[in-house]
């Protein structure tokens, strides 16, 4: 009884999924802006969120609502200065034919660090007027909802948020990462493997 | 040369028998979880050594010990722990490996340092013996050449199956999810491997476990601990 998700198969290609807070980065992203534009309740939401009190979409709005009045540019020079999995990232660019990023961050706020890596992405979507950044009616990207992109392909999927599980479930091969916090029940409960440090990551998405 | 060799270390159960309230794999012998002295014995054996542990039953305990202590053991996750045996968890630890041979170690075994290096730089399938100390062995039957011919729970003798096997990974990922020794039998004949070992099912083995490994601590002058 080989575990068949396991392994790479030779009719489908693989795709690699990563969330990116606190996946490919090595801080999560909101609590950082809000430290660096100063916006102190982020970091009582963020807990909040964390702890299970508040829904990820509803925490997420609120969160956008917070940093509305913060510049788009501002958002985004703070993002390109977050430090990375550098190894992680690594593999990654080697083969990025074949990786995607998938993020609730806005694309205004991480589209130019995603071009920067020569990444293609899946993320929530806002205008931007003024400088300024509004959510789109129904703009929050449902992670789970990635997949009907991929048909005919064996997908695995990378990440460290209660936001993942979903997706993490619903793919062939899901990974949940403690690279930078434990791993939150509702992730473990959906994951097949969990892994602790980068160059273990990059050796099991290598044989995948 | 040395085999291609990884461990999978198989700790998804309930450990309903000792009832301790944790996974097996974290009950403290000698001031440390178990699993630490697994890990810390086969790290000193061969610091290179792939190991992947599997996980079940409060996994995210287990995650959480291995990611504070040895963070590049990764957890391969048996949510159906319920209901398979440790070949379901055996089977998906060598689902993520690339090595030729694979070492199977239950979460709730013991062995000494001595034993442990002869099956991790040994060559070729091998399977683990023990005199009879546990309440519902799987005895095993050997022929001249101390190869395992027969194992069964009515096999009678001095000697039983202690979990331990070496084996191709090829051979593993065949095996069907529940219990590892019926899995076994079509192998046989198996040389069997005499191993001094603890298997912690409930209180009293605990208790005996903390006894044996307080001696060897002392034999070895500390060294499970440098």
């Amino acid at each position: 009884m080989a575990p068949a998700r396991v392994r790479r198969s030779e009719d489908a290609p693989t795709a690699y999924l990563f969330d990116f807070d606190g996946t490919l980065t090595r801080e999560e992203l909101l609590p950082r802006i809000a430290e660096q534009a100063d916006v102190p309740e982020m970091a009582d939401l963020t807990r909040r969120t964390v702890a299970g009190e508040i829904p990820f979409r509803e925490s997420f709005r609120r969160r956008v609502e917070m940093l509305a009045e913060v510049p788009v540019d501002v958002v985004a020079a703070i993002v390109a200065d977050v430090p990375v999995h550098e190894r992680l990232m690594e593999w990654i660019v080697e083969h990025r034919d074949v990786c995607w990023v998938v993020t609730g961050n806005l694309d205004c706020w991480v589209g130019p660090w995603l071009d920067d890596w020569g990444l293609r992405s899946y993320t929530s979507k806002a205008v931007v007027r003024d400088g300024r950044a509004t959510l789109l009616a129904g703009g929050i990207l449902e992670k789970a909802s990635v997949l009907s992109d991929f048909a005919g392909w064996r997908t695995v999927m990378v990440g460290d948020g209660a936001n993942d599980a979903e997706l993490v479930r619903d793919v062939d091969f899901g990974i949940a990462t403690q690279l930078v916090h434990p791993a939150p029940e509702v992730l473990i409960e959906c994951a097949d493997c969990i892994v602790n440090d980068e160059e273990t990551l990059c050796r099991i998405l290598s044989r995948l | 040369m040395s085999d291609s060799l990884a461990v999978v270390i198989s700790a998804a159960g309930l450990g309903s028998r000792l009832d301790y309230g944790m996974p097996k794999c974290l009950v403290p012998v000698c001031g440390q979880p178990l699993i630490f002295w697994q890990l810390t014995a086969l790290r000193q054996i061969d610091p290179e050594i792939e190991v992947v542990v599997v996980a079940g039953f409060q996994s995210s305990r287990v995650a959480g010990y291995l990611r504070q202590f040895f963070p590049t053991v990764p957890v391969m996750l048996n949510h159906r722990f319920r209901s398979t045996g440790t070949a379901g968890s055996l089977v998906l630890g060598a689902g993520i490996l690339e090595t030729e041979w694979v070492l199977s170690l239950d979460g709730d075994l013991l062995l000494d340092r001595p034993s442990l290096n002869e099956w991790v730089n040994g060559h070729g399938a091998q399977l683990g013996v023990s005199p009879k100390t546990t309440r519902t062995p799987v005895g095993v039957a050997l022929d001249e050449n101390a190869a395992v011919v027969g194992m069964g729970f009515d096999i009678e003798g001095d000697l039983e199956w202690n979990g331990l096997i070496r084996l191709p990974r090829s051979v593993v990922l065949d095996f069907n999810d529940q219990h590892v020794f019926p899995n076994l039998l079509k192998h046989l004949p198996l040389p069997a491997l005499l191993s001094e070992t603890v298997e912690i099912d409930d209180p009293d083995d605990l208790d005996r476990a903390e006894v044996w490994l307080r001696g060897r601590i002392d034999e070895e002058r500390g060294r499970w601990t440098s």
